[in-house]
C-alpha cells in the first residue's frame, strides 16, 4: 500500500472519513423509485453535460453554419446522430423527471417546513429545465426551431414593463438571426448549465442537512433505514443504465430528425414547440397575448409560493387537504391543455 | 431486493446495454460518410435510366441525384413517362418536353397558379410541334417562357427553377428573374434602386434587410400574405408590347395585396406617394422624352415599380 501512502501524504483526505460523512442511513421508503427522481433527473443532467459537450466539437452558432454544422454531424460524423439523440431524448426524459419529482414532492407534502428554500431551488431548476429545452432546440436553426425561437421572443414582449426590452435582450436586436444564435448558445451551453449546477448544489446540500423528508413520521417503517453505499447506490445504478438502454433504443428507433433550414422569408403554416411546451402554447391562444402571458406569470408565482400559501392555509385550517385539490386541479389542467394541443 | 438481487439487476443491465450498443453500431455502419455524395433514392423502373444517363448525361443524373426529387425516390419516369404521344426509348414510351402539365401533376396548386399569371401565358407562333413524338428541331429548344406545349400548357417550370436539381434557393435569385427580365428594364431598375443596393450587398445573407424580387411578388412576406406562383397577382398594371400599360382586372385587389407587402417595411404616407408617382406615369404613357440622354430602362414601362426615387425624379421630368 505504498503507493496509497505515497497520495495520502500528498492529498491529506481520508477516504474512510467521507464515506463515513456520505453513508447516512436512508429512510426505507427510498427504496421506492419514485422517491428517488431527482437522482433520476441528476444522472440525465450529467448525460446532458457530456453528450452537450460531444455536440460542441462540431457545432457551429451562427446563422450560415449552424445547420450545415448539425447536418454533418448526423450524416458524416460516427454516432454523431447517435449523441445527438441521446442529447435530444435525454432533454426529454429530464423534463419529464423533473416534473414527477416536482409532483412527488408536491403530493407528499416534502415541501413543507423546514424545505421551503429547497422547493423554491427545485422550482427554478424546473423552470431552467425548460429553459434549456427552449434554448437547444432553436439552435439547431431549423424552420420550425427558428420560428419557434422568433414566437417565443414576440411572447416574452408582452411581459408587463420588462417584456421590450427583455425581447430585445433575447434576440440581439428585432428580429432572430446572428446575434440571437450567440446568445441562445452561451446561456445554453455554459450559463444555464453552471447555474443550473450550482442549485443542483444548493438543493443536494439542503436535502443533506435538512435529510431525506419522511414518509410517516414516527412508525415503525419510517424506523427501518438502509445504507447509502451500496445499496442505494445500486439501485441508482440500475435505474441509470435503464435510462442509457431506454435513450439508445429510442435512439435508434426515434433519431433525432432535422427540418428544413431556417427560412426568415418563409413562415410554415404550422408552428409548434416542443410537446412541453403545448400547455403554454394552448393557453395563449385561449385568450390574449397580454392576459395569457400574465396567466403563464400568476401560475409560476403560485407554485413557487406554494409552500407560504400551504403553511397560511395550514394554519387557519390545520387539516385541510387544499394542497391535493389544488395539485389535482393544476395537473388535470395541464394535461388537458397539452392533449389538446397534440390533438389539433 | 437483496444487496446479491440488485448486482445481479445491475450486471444484466449493463450487458442490455452492450447490447443496445451492438444496435447503435449496426446503424452506424449503414451511414454513407465522407463522400460528398448524396444519398438519391433510385426506384426500380429508374435503375437503368440512372445507370445509363450517369455516363451519357452525367451531370443531368448528378443534378437530380442533389435535388429533393432524388431523396425521395421520384424519378426520371415520373416527369418523363408518358401514356400517350411522345416517343419509345428502351420499350417505355417518353418525352422530352416536360410541361408545367406534368409538374402539376403533384405540384397542382403552383401550377395553376404560374398558368394565371404572366408566365404561364403562351405566345403565338412559339408552338413545340412533335415529330413523331420527338420535338420538331425547326421549334425546339425554344425560349421557356411564352413557348406553347404540345399538350396546350404554356411556359415552363424550369424556367425559374431549373432543370434537374430544382433548388428553391436559385428560383428565389434576383439572378434568374432578370435572365428575361434585364431586357424589359426592370431587373435593371431594381438593381439600381435601394432595394436592389441593399439586397445584392447582402446577397447569401439568411436574412437580408431588403427584397429581391420574389419577397414582394412572390413570397408570404407579410402575416396575413399566402405565397404564390402567380407573378401577376400583386401586380396592377400589365404592359404589353405594342400596346400602352392598362390596369388588369381586379387592379384594386392585385394593388392591395402588393401594399400589404410594401407595409411590411414602408409607412402609408410613402407607399401611397410612391404608388402615385407610378400611376401618374403608366396613365400618361407612351412616354416621349422631352429631355436629353436617359437611361434606356427609364423608357420602359416595367422598369417603372421598380425605380429608385432619384429616377422618380426623372420620369416625372419625362412626363412635363
Amino acid at each position: 500500500m505504498a503507493r496509497w501512502d505515497w497520495l495520502r501524504q500528498r492529498v491529506p483526505v481520508s477516504l474512510e472519513a467521507l464515506r463515513a460523512a456520505g453513508n447516512e442511513p436512508l429512510p426505507g421508503h427510498l427504496r421506492l423509485w419514485w422517491y428517488a427522481l431527482g437522482g433520476t433527473a441528476g444522472m440525465l443532467f450529467v448525460g446532458q453535460i457530456f453528450t452537450g459537450l460531444l455536440l460542441c466539437v462540431y457545432y457551429q452558432p451562427t446563422p450560415a453554419a449552424a445547420w450545415d454544422s448539425v447536418h454533418h454531424l448526423m450524416e458524416d460524423v460516427p454516432y454523431g446522430w447517435w449523441i445527438r439523440s441521446l442529447h435530444k431524448w435525454g432533454a426529454n426524459l429530464m423534463v419529464v423527471a423533473v416534473s414527477l419529482h416536482l409532483l412527488r414532492v408536491f403530493f407528499t407534502g416534502a415541501y413543507r417546513r423546514p424545505r421551503e428554500v429547497n422547493w423554491l431551488i427545485g422550482c427554478a431548476l424546473f423552470v431552467l429545465t425548460l429553459v434549456l429545452g427552449f434554448t437547444g432546440y432553436s439552435l439547431v436553426y431549423e424552420q420550425l426551431s427558428f420560428w419557434g425561437a422568433t414566437v417565443g421572443a414576440n411572447i416574452t414582449e408582452a411581459v408587463p414593463f420588462i417584456g421590450p426590452g427583455l425581447a430585445n435582450a433575447i434576440r440581439g436586436g428585432d428580429t432572430v438571426g446572428a446575434a440571437t444564435l450567440s446568445r441562445f448558445f452561451i446561456l445554453h451551453a455554459a450559463v444555464l448549465p453552471g447555474l443550473a449546477m450550482a442549485l443542483v448544489l444548493g438543493h443536494i446540500t439542503l436535502v443533506r442537512l435538512l435529510g431525506v423528508s419522511e414518509q410517516a413520521p414516527g412508525t415503525a417503517a419510517a424506523a427501518k433505514t438502509y445504507p447509502l453505499i451500496p445499496d442505494h447506490l445500486l439501485t441508482e445504478l440500475a435505474v441509470g443504465l435503464v435510462l442509457l438502454i431506454g435513450a439508445t433504443c429510442l435512439s435508434v428507433l426515434l433519431p433525432a430528425e432535422l427540418g428544413p433550414r431556417a427560412d426568415p422569408l418563409n413562415t410554415p403554416e404550422h408552428i409548434k414547440p416542443e410537446w412541453y411546451f403545448y400547455f403554454t402554447f394552448r393557453w395563449l391562444k385561449l385568450s390574449s397575448l397580454r392576459a395569457g402571458v400574465l396567466g403563464v406569470g400568476a401560475a409560476l408565482a403560485l407554485l413557487f409560493l406554494w409552500p407560504f400559501i400551504d403553511a397560511a392555509i395550514r394554519r387557519r385550517w390545520p387539516r385541510s387537504e387544499a394542497s391535493m385539490v389544488f395539485g389535482a386541479l393544476a395537473l388535470v389542467v395541464f394535461l388537458a391543455l397539452t392533449l389538446w394541443e397534440a390533438l389539433v | 431486493m437483496t444487496l446479491a438481487g440488485k448486482q445481479m439487476v445491475v450486471g444484466a443491465l449493463g450487458f442490455l446495454f452492450v447490447g443496445s450498443l451492438v444496435a447503435v453500431s449496426i446503424v452506424d455502419s449503414t451511414k454513407r460518410r465522407g463522400t460528398g455524395e448524396p444519398t438519391a433514392v433510385v426506384p426500380a423502373d429508374a435503375r437503368a435510366c440512372v445507370d445509363c444517363h450517369a455516363k451519357v448525361t452525367p451531370q443531368a443524373v448528378a443534378q437530380w441525384s442533389h435535388s429533393q426529387h432524388g431523396s425521395k425516390g421520384i424519378a426520371c419516369l415520373s416527369c418523363h413517362a408518358v401514356k400517350e404521344g411522345g416517343f419509345m426509348h428502351h420499350e417505355v414510351r417518353i418525352t422530352t418536353v416536360v410541361t408545367p402539365k406534368t409538374c402539376g401533376a403533384c405540384h397542382r396548386p403552383e401550377a395553376e397558379e404560374m398558368a394565371r399569371s404572366a408566365h404561364g401565358r403562351g405566345i403565338p407562333g412559339m408552338e413545340i410541334r412533335l415529330l413523331a413524338g420527338k420535338p420538331d428541331p425547326a421549334t425546339w429548344p425554344a425560349p421557356l417562357v411564352g413557348r406553347i406545349n404540345p399538350d396546350e400548357s404554356a411556359g415552363s417550370c424550369i424556367a425559374c427553377h431549373g432543370r434537374h436539381r430544382f433548388e428553391l434557393s436559385d428560383a428565389r435569385s434576383p439572378e434568374v428573374c432578370a435572365a428575361c427580365h434585364l431586357a424589359d428594364g426592370s431587373a435593371e431598375a431594381w438593381r439600381r434602386s435601394p432595394h436592389g443596393g441593399i439586397a445584392l450587398a447582402q446577397a447569401g445573407s439568411p436574412s437580408p434587410k431588403a427584397p429581391g424580387c420574389p419577397t414582394c411578388h412572390l413570397a408570404a412576406s407579410s402575416p396575413t400574405g399566402k405565397s404564390t406562383h402567380d407573378t401577376s397577382a400583386r401586380v396592377t398594371w400589365t404592359v404589353s408590347p405594342g400596346n400602352a400599360p392598362a390596369q388588369r382586372k381586379d387592379a384594386d385587389a392585385r394593388r392591395d395585396a402588393m401594399v400589404d407587402v410594401c407595409m411590411q417595411c414602408h409607412g402609408p404616407g410613402f407607399i401611397n406617394a410612391a404608388f402615385a408617382h407610378i400611376d401618374e406615369a403608366f396613365s400618361s404613357s407612351p412616354v416621349t422624352p422631352k429631355v436629353g440622354s436617359v437611361p434606356a430602362y427609364l423608357l420602359q414601362p416595367a422598369a417603372w415599380p421598380h425605380l429608385s426615387p432619384v429616377d422618380h425624379v426623372a420620369l416625372q421630368k419625362l412626363h412635363k
